[in-house]
């Protein structure tokens, strides 16, 4: 076990500098430069060529990949070229807000899923049928227009929730929850119907192996056998399915960080691309890359937790 | 325990759900006294320094901190602010002298000199915000202790205005902010009614002011805080709006058409900047035939302006065929009819300067502002018809644009989302030689004389000097005018006060109450 997540995280290594160098090439073909997005258009052409001297924009493109991957390997991602702040400050502030977005609609979706992937399993066909349908609705709809949606009816005309803003836990640990509710719900939409399936599938295949036909022989009841021993051994499945929509949720959080006006990575990364704010998106990129990572080191883990053989290989 | 699971989470949902109840965002705020004023941009400033900030509804990032020497009240009329008298001394213009009222201190409590306010006007001179360059050239001395003489090399009719809100110079620094002047990026320094709370601050969200108490009329702040929060999506800002989470915001067409009948949201607007084409390449270089006055003439008579204006603005837009927004001294009515929507009278003239057979001018634009688009594509589908083809090309960012402008391959351009300010200003970046809107160099000598004339009028004269200017602009056609564009604010239906001041920019803070 330990060596599976020791060789996971030195594989991870070069995966990142791969990421960072592909973000960076990415972020030249922008057209414009940070200088002119900086002194706007009325600057002398002597405080251009200052900021571009100072930016480095003027060297070859290798080389200034290489000044700031030599930087960040020492742990300095560099500063916002417009407000100063560090990066590492800036993803620290705004990584929990994402992080609360995306872990919580990852919970949202795995429970409902999960739920609904079992109960299609279990009972009759009609039922099957209604909760493919609302899955696959869930999956249809963009989530930025159900999050639209959601705050029309339930922030603007009931007055019950937020339309928009964080409130940081440790400010008012209710005023987080509510402000979380509507986005939370809005980005989960879109996961359910995978999990749903996969749990539904992975049931359907479990119940009827031999050994759920001896334990209903023993007179186990049918719910422990579906909720304990059926649905643990599907486990594999499912947390797959799992770990694969929490990183679909997090492009996802951008759009619904959008609508929402939660002050996360996804509106800083929007904001800092136009802007050509080009430490700010490099560093953003790494750590959506180590969300990633991380989710597939934990699916590894739950793995290993879940099948005793796996662990000892 | 399976059991147990399940109703613990029940339960913890339940009083979730159940707390949910009495603790929405703002409430809503109609009836009760408000005491926080809390406002919806939808980009954030690219610095707090005032020497880096954006004119326009930008001004609403610094204004809350940062004082100015001339302020206007709510009619534009120029009144006191950190200074209490000004003039020029003599005549010609090139010599004003402005006085710091008594007493006045900065935010942490020292005491404003002149030599501060030369310290500070000095920094502003240098740095890279678009009203920057008119300050260039100035001197700033401290005559005494509380009075600075500013010379011109060249006459200048605007000074007073260049110190007023709008234009951002006189919007005063601190010596300790200029001490380290990286510092003013996040944090302000200034001698304003408020003061930036850096701990509730977060960078790019939202900016929390609290009250200065050092601010020399305390009267004048109304708010226990003032909260500028960043909302890049116009729906979101609407739906904060209406549920009470903001109280004012910049609104659009859309946004503005989608709150009529709704009692709890006004909506204010006017006419602040002027949206069309600069016809850059006057002197022909790219197109020769734009050298040509009747080509220019003919592209003037080529357009309904008020299909397009009705068309891209709604009913918050105003055909328009000079280069002065109404309101503005420069807003001419003489030429006020000129070039009425005449194909034919265009299509004669293109013949008779040699292009019967139509021509093509590439133009390049910003796609990033949505009315920008609109325009340009209804300007180049009424010129197809008089055999005039624009070749546009879209910019997808500022900077993009500006890259286009300055390469100058293209021979006209839109800036987005138009252009403002009095008749001085408009003609000195967009036809002046050096100006920056004129990236081909082009010099109209009449038009050159009139802003001589302009530059070493007296005040009460300052309005028939600039009208005389504008009258030059659309006689020679040296630009495509097309609609005037408001800036439009929503709010709050219990806030008083806020409105636009003619031809300028909306009134301040310190003007608004519940």
């Amino acid at each position: 076990m330990l060596r599976i997540v020791v060789r996971r995280l030195l594989l991870s290594i070069p995966l990142l500098v791969v990421v960072s160098g592909i973000t960076f090439v990415l972020e030249s073909f922008v057209p414009g430069d940070p200088a002119t997005a900086l002194l706007g258009l009325n600057a002398s052409p002597e405080q251009y060529a200052a900021v571009r001297a100072a930016l480095h924009l003027d060297e070859p493109i290798l080389q200034q990949y290489w000044l700031y991957l030599r930087d960040a390997l020492g742990g300095d991602f560099g500063r916002s070229i417009f407000t100063s702040e560090s990066v590492t400050g800036m993803v620290a502030g705004r990584l929990p807000v994402t992080l609360s977005l995306v872990v919580g609609a990852t919970v949202l979706a795995a429970v409902a899923g999960a739920l609904l992937g079992v109960v299609s399993a279990t009972r009759g066909r009609a039922l099957r049928r209604l909760v493919d349908v609302t899955s696959l609705a869930g999956n249809a709809l963009p989530n930025f227009w159900v999050a639209l949606v959601l705050s029309a009816v339930f922030a603007v005309a009931l007055g019950w929730l937020p339309a928009t803003g964080y409130v940081p836990f440790g400010e008012s640990p209710r005023g987080w929850a509510t402000s979380l509710v509507l986005p939370v719900v809005a980005l989960s939409v879109g996961g359910v119907a995978l999990i749903a399936k996969v749990t539904r599938d992975a049931m359907l295949t479990t119940l009827e192996l031999d050994y759920i036909r001896t334990l209903r022989a023993c007179n186990v009841s049918t719910r422990s056998i579906v909720w304990r021993h059926a649905l643990r051994n599907s486990g594999l499945a499912v947390a797959t399915a799992i770990g694969l929509t929490m990183i679909g949720f997090v492009p996802g959080a951008i759009l619904v960080e959008n609508v929402f006006v939660l002050p996360g990575l996804g509106n800083a990364v929007v904001a800092a691309t136009n802007q050509h704010d080009l430490p700010v998106v490099q560093g953003i990129g790494l750590t959506f890359a180590v969300i990633v990572i991380a989710v597939n080191l934990l699916v590894d883990v739950a793995y290993g937790l879940l099948n005793p053989k796996v662990r000892d290989a | 325990m399976n059991r147990r699971v399940t109703t613990a989470l029940v339960t913890a949902l339940a009083l979730t759900l159940a707390a949910c109840g009495g603790d929405t965002g703002g409430g809503s705020g109609s009836g009760a006294t408000q005491d926080t004023l809390t406002i919806a941009m939808s980009s954030p400033p690219a610095s707090l320094d005032p020497a880096k900030s954006a004119t326009g509804l930008f001004v609403l990032y610094s204004e809350p901190s940062y004082a100015s020497l001339i302020e206007r009240d709510g009619e534009g009329k120029l009144v006191p602010g950190l200074a209490d008298r000004w003039g020029y001394v003599g005549t010609g213009n090139t010599t004003f002298e402005v006085t710091l009222r008594d007493n006045v201190k900065w935010a942490d409590g020292t005491p404003i000199t002149a030599k501060d306010a030369v310290a500070s006007l000095q920094y502003f001179a240098k740095g890279s915000g678009p009203t920057a360059p008119y300050l260039k050239g100035f001197t700033f001395t401290a005559k005494d202790e509380r009075t600075v003489t500013i010379t011109s090399p060249q006459p200048n009719p605007v000074m007073p205005d260049l110190l007023a809100p709008e234009n951002l110079a006189g919007q005063l620094i601190s010596p300790a902010g200029l001490k380290d002047p990286a510092k003013l990026a996040s944090t302000t320094f200034g001698a304003g009614p408020y003061v930036l709370d850096a701990a509730q601050t977060v960078s790019g969200d939202h900016y929390v002011f609290t009250p200065n108490k050092n601010y020399y009329d305390q009267s004048a702040i109304h708010f226990k805080s003032v909260t500028v929060k960043v909302i890049p999506n116009q729906n979101s800002a609407l739906q904060a709006l209406r549920s009470g989470q903001i109280d004012l915001m910049a609104g659009n067409p859309d946004t503005a058409g989608s709150v009529q009948g709704d009692a709890e949201v006004k909506v204010t607007y006017s006419p602040t900047i002027w949206a069309g084409l600069f016809l850059l390449d006057r002197a022909g270089t790219v197109v020769p035939a734009l050298k040509d006055e009747r080509v220019r003439q003919a592209l003037n008579y080529a357009i309904d302006r008020k299909a397009i204006t009705t068309a891209v603005y709604g009913q918050y837009g105003k055909p328009l065929n000079q280069p002065a927004v109404p309101g503005s001294d420069g807003y001419s009515d003489a030429v006020a009819s000129m070039y009425t929507y005449d194909p034919a009278k265009a299509k004669q003239l293109l013949a008779d300067a040699g292009y019967a057979s139509g021509l093509a001018i590439p133009v390049n634009y910003g796609s990033f502002d949505p009315d920008t688009a609109k325009l340009v594509q209804a300007v180049q589908g009424q010129l197809a018809q008089v055999g005039v083809t624009l070749k546009l090309t879209a910019a997808s960012n500022f900077g993009g644009w500006v890259n286009d402008l300055i390469s100058r391959k293209f021979a006209a351009t839109v800036l987005s989302p138009g252009s403002g300010g009095d008749a001085y200003f408009v003609a000195q970046s967009s036809f002046m030689p050096g100006g920056i809107m004129n990236v081909f160099g082009v010099e109209d000598k009449d038009l050159s004389a009139a802003f001589q004339a302009l530059t070493v009028a007296p005040q009460d004269q300052r309005d028939a000097a600039a009208q005389k200017i504008t009258d030059v602009a659309v006689e020679h056609a040296l630009a495509l005018p097309v609609a005037a564009g408001s800036t439009i604010v929503l709010y709050d239906a219990g806030l008083d006060g806020v409105h636009f001041i003619p031809g300028a920019a909306l009134t301040s803070v310190s003007t608004w109450t519940f």
